[in-house]
């Protein structure tokens, strides 16, 4: 037996002293009411006479006050709050209720009224299931969503647990079923038969279902939503969604997009379990509505025909407007209520904003570095702006007046106050020390991941000598030979901002590098990581996942200075604002709702971009009726030992007010005085 | 002096109407013993009279003028001639107002004929009622009636007195007497017989609750040729208490307590001793010729008066 009231020490005390008083006033003398008699003699006769049986008296004067005490003793337990110690029967229990976003489908309310979600059912089962729960019983809710999270500690609770069923809300992201038994097997670690119950329509990624039953220390148990009665077999019932909106810059200019538009249609789930799921579903197209919208306005309408689970594109080319709303609604034609999951009926983008990109060159003369800005964009209808000068003509002063500034064969005295490329720097007054120079070195190290990198192959690059760079603080190698950096991209924040550059260690006369498809892509990337412009970071997000949004598309006011701010703004799809903390130049959210977001810091224009669920397993909306991982099925989960309440100060309370009766009723008899 | 008496008497109680009452049974004695009941009572001493009683033998010293010479001259025995001395009856009134007499009294310094809530009346009350009856009785039989009361010894008294006027002096006297002391019927008979030269009836109103008991101050009665007889005054809530739970009795003459807790099983114990008491004491008195009457305080006193005068011993 355990005390969640008072300690046990404390309630000793307690009694002490309520038991002494009680004595005390025991022992005390009774008021007593005086009657004249005319003659005591005649009563001390009968007093005499019953002064025989005076022992029994007294031992039955002594039963009243044990009473008296036991009573007290009854009343002071209660105050500690008793509760009956586990068992060996006794289990601990996740409660593990699918919060994706699948979880927001509608099905039939099991009273007939409505509609309901597919979590609300969820939640009636659990709830239902805490209610069976017996007295030895501990749990706890987690949430299984994309960023799994317990409700609350681990409680012998009825009233705790229900209160954390009811605290599980529907996210707009993916199930991380292999997170979640993480947390479980943590949550659990220790316990007596640890068990975890899954209250979830069973759609999960086929490849994560083996975490279920990987390692035998968990029992697992799922919970299938209830059979509600399905609507007639001729009415249309699935999920039309939205797979993805992605929208791209072109290649050779960067301010025209063009938007990809991905469909799907899931038709009504199937229930016969994981091996029988997709093997009968029905083949007929379904005929939908693509709008697409920017800022609200329709600006293309088109029926589209859904091949059920195969994914139907289209693409918009060549549009303009930088920062415009896109929005796509999907709507089955003739039987809008036949779609379950409302959720990814829309998705939504935002293009991003990008203006021309003036890049200075200080070059003694290099027709390979002046080809390839040709080939980049380089022009006055395109992205890039590119002017040159020679070393001699270089004005440090000039330069911050330039988004980029490529040094080639020239080292300045100090770095501008641009984002810069150094091709060969030298002597004492480069920005990236040197510590020696390797001849004919061959290229062994790629950091293949870094946005400059993408696309880009260095592999048999020739070079006929290269500097070795000395790495500081925020540099990192993107290509070297045997740990020696060759070329170095730097990140480093300075009063004016985020600063980057990159560095050759190579002069590009004196290597094939320029005679390479590698080359213009290199520049390319080179100049879109100085812009902030990132591919995977166009107009739209992925829910379920933490982003890093770049602080540097954030347009600085006029005058403004840009701030060193630790954190930053950020308007959820829902109007709640939040702040969000700030790392290293970027602002981190983890993403849970579709929609338009605005990221904001002091004193600048808001950036806006936008989250789209895009996860084709929660889309197809699964509703399985039995969970196997291989040959294994998952059993329904059992309710416990329901002998006693946890609780046994009600109890307790009972039977003082019981001896409570019981010593009026014996006193009144005369027994007990 | 009548009038004055009778405003006095009718303040305590004792007015007009417990006198009318007092008429109506002097009226109703008479016709229901009529013929056995006659004013004139002669006392059995031998004295001065003209009535012939008997003889005796002479002694030195008697007077000569009554010895019977014709006796003397058949028998040749000198024998005195004795004749029976009239003379008034005398009836003694003996009240116990000792503190256990207050039992019933609605409160304290309370009339002594003052009923309370349930009808009842103090035992001293109800005692004085049954002397003035008496009283009345023996005043209108031209007896001569004294009353004395006592508590642990003789305290008042009303000497010996004649004639119906009398009977105010009676209630004055009844009313003035309130409850206390402690009873001592030895200490009380003792003086009493003492004081007392004319012999006569003596009737004892008490509760007879005396710690050293009553048995001799009954005999000291008899022994003084005194023909006693006796009216225990009893209340019904103390031979059948209705008394529960935790008390403290104390006695209201010597205030010694005992705590207690009372049952059922106890008061009906005490109801059981009580009877034993009184029945005791009638047998005492049964034994030895006394007359002996318990009177119940929820017993109107008129009824226990008629049942007096039916029953005689008392009066004759």
């Amino acid at each position: 037996m355990s005390f969640l009231g008072l300690a046990v020490q404390q309630l000793a005390l307690i009694f002490a002293a309520a038991a002494v008083v009680l004595t005390a006033l025991y022992l005390l003398k009774q008021q007593r009411r005086r009657v004249e008699v005319p003659f005591i003699r005649l009563w001390q006769q009968v007093l005499q006479r019953s002064e025989a049986t005076s022992l029994w008296r007294k031992l039955l004067r002594l039963l009243s006050l044990l009473l008296q005490l036991l009573v007290l003793l009854l009343l002071v337990l209660s105050l500690g709050d008793p509760r009956l110690g586990r068992s060996q029967r006794g289990r601990t229990l996740v409660l593990l209720i699918d919060a994706s976003a699948s979880m927001q489908a509608r099905m039939p309310s099991p009273t007939g009224r409505g509609d309901s979600t597919r979590l609300a059912a969820a939640q009636a089962q659990a709830r239902s299931f805490v209610r069976s729960l017996g007295g030895d019983d501990l749990a706890v809710v987690v949430a299984l969503d994309g960023q799994p999270a317990p409700m609350g500690g681990l409680s012998y609770e009825e009233s705790d647990l229900l209160a954390q069923i009811d605290g599980v809300q529907a996210r707009d992201t993916g199930a991380d079923l292999p997170a979640a038994i993480a947390l479980c097997r943590a949550l659990l670690l220790g316990r007596p038969s640890p068990t975890v119950v899954l209250f979830s329509d069973g759609g999960f990624d086929e490849a994560s279902l083996p975490t279920l039953t990987a390692g035998q220390d968990l029992d697992v148990y799922f919970q299938p939503l209830p059979q509600i009665s399905s609507p007639a077999a001729d009415r249309t019932l699935g999920n039309a969604a939205l797979t993805a909106l992605s929208v791209r810059r072109y290649r050779r200019n960067r301010l025209s997009y063009e938007v990809l538009v991905r469909m799907a249609w899931f038709p009504r789930p199937v229930t016969s379990g994981v091996l029988a799921d997709g093997t009968a579903l029905p083949s007929t197209a379904q005929r939908a509505t693509l709008e697409l919208r920017q800022d609200g306005e329709v600006v293309d309408v088109q029926t589209v025909e859904l091949m059920p689970n195969q994914a139907v594109e289209r693409i918009y080319n060549n549009l303009s407007g930088a920062g415009r709303n896109i929005e796509a609604r999907l709507q089955l034609v003739g039987a809008a209520d036949g779609d379950i999951l409302p959720l990814d009926d829309r998705a939504y983008t935002v293009l991003p904003e990008r203006r021309q990109q003036r890049v200075l060159i200080v070059t003694p003369g290099n027709l390979f570095l002046e080809g390839a800005l040709l080939a980049t964009g380089a022009g006055e209808e395109n992205h890039l702006r590119v002017e040159r000068v020679t070393p001699s003509a270089y004005d440090p002063a000039r330069a911050d007046r330039y988004d980029a500034v490529i040094f080639d064969a020239f080292t300045p005295k100090a770095p501008p106050n641009a984002h810069a490329i150094y091709l060969d720097p030298q002597g004492p007054s480069s920005p990236f020390p040197l510590r020696g120079t390797l001849k004919s070195p061959l290229v062994t190290d790629v950091e293949a991941s870094h946005p400059i990198l993408r696309w880009v192959s260095l592999t048999d690059v020739n070079m006929s000598k290269s500097s070795v760079f000395v790495l500081q603080p925020g540099d990192r190698a993107l290509a070297g030979m045997f740990k020696q950096p060759l070329i170095v991209a730097r990140e480093e924040s300075t009063r004016s901002g985020l600063r980057r550059s990159l560095a050759l260690g190579f002069d590009l006369r004196a290597s094939d590098l320029p005679l390479r498809v590698a080359f213009p892509l290199l520049l390319m990337n080179a100049l879109d990581w100085f812009a902030g412009d990132v591919d995977e970071d166009l107009g739209s997000r992925r829910t379920g996942q933490i982003w890093r949004i770049a602080l540097s598309g954030i347009a600085r006011r006029a005058g403004a200075p840009r701030p060193l701010s630790a954190t930053a703004n950020l308007l959820l799809p829902d109007g709640e604002s939040i702040t969000t903390p700030v790392s290293e130049g970027y602002a981190l959210h983890y993403g849970q709702r579709v929609g338009f977001y605005e990221l904001s810091l002091p004193e600048s224009a808001p950036l806006r971009f936008a989250a789209n669920l895009s996860d084709p397993i929660e889309s197809a909306a699964t509703l399985r009726s039995e969970l196997r991982v291989g040959d294994k099925r998952l059993a329904a989960p059992e309710p416990g030992q329901r002998a006693l309440r946890r609780t046994l100060w009600p109890y307790l309370l009972l039977a003082a007010v019981a001896l409570l009766l019981l010593e009026w009723w014996s006193y009144h008899r005369r027994w007990t005085v | 002096m009548a009038t004055r008496d009778e405003n006095s008497a009718a303040q305590s109680g004792f007015d007009q109407a417990f006198l009318k009452k007092l008429e109506y049974l002097h009226i109703v004695a008479k016709k229901v013993f009529a013929g056995r009941l006659r004013a004139e009572r002669r006392s059995r001493k031998t004295g001065a009279g003209i009535e012939f009683a008997d003889h005796r033998q002479y002694t030195p010293g008697d007077d000569l003028r009554y010895l019977d010479w014709a006796v003397y001259g058949r028998m040749d025995r000198l024998l005195l001639r004795l004749f029976e001395e009239e003379e008034d009856l005398y009836i003694y009134i003996l009240v116990d107002r000792s503190a256990s007499m207050r039992l019933g009294s609605p409160g304290d310094g309370a009339p002594l004929l003052q009923h309370g809530r349930d009808g009842r009346i103090a035992k001293l009350g109800y005692a004085a009622q049954v002397a003035a009856a008496l009283a009345y009785v023996g005043l209108s039989n031209l007896d001569r009636v004294a009353l004395h009361a006592f508590a642990e010894d003789m305290q008042d008294q009303l000497p010996a007195a004649r004639g119906k006027g009398r009977i105010f002096k009676v209630f004055d006297f009844l009313a003035g007497l309130s409850p206390s002391g402690h009873t001592d019927l030895r200490a009380a008979i003792s003086e009493f017989v003492h004081k007392t030269r004319r012999r006569g009836v003596a009737v004892v109103l008490s509760d007879f609750y005396d710690a050293a008991g009553y048995e001799e101050a009954l005999n000291l009665l008899r022994y003084h040729r005194f023909e006693p007889a006796v009216i225990q005054i009893i209340d019904p809530r103390e031979a059948r208490p209705q008394l529960r739970g935790d008390l403290e009795l104390f006695d209201m003459e010597t205030g010694e307590g005992r705590q207690v807790t009372l049952t059922d099983a106890m008061c009906a114990a005490y109801a059981k001793v009580h009877a034993e008491y009184c029945h005791t004491l009638e047998t005492f008195c049964g034994a030895r010729g006394i007359g002996y009457l318990r009177a119940s305080t929820d017993v109107p006193f008129e009824d226990l008066m008629l049942r007096v005068l039916r029953e005689g011993g008392f009066l004759r």
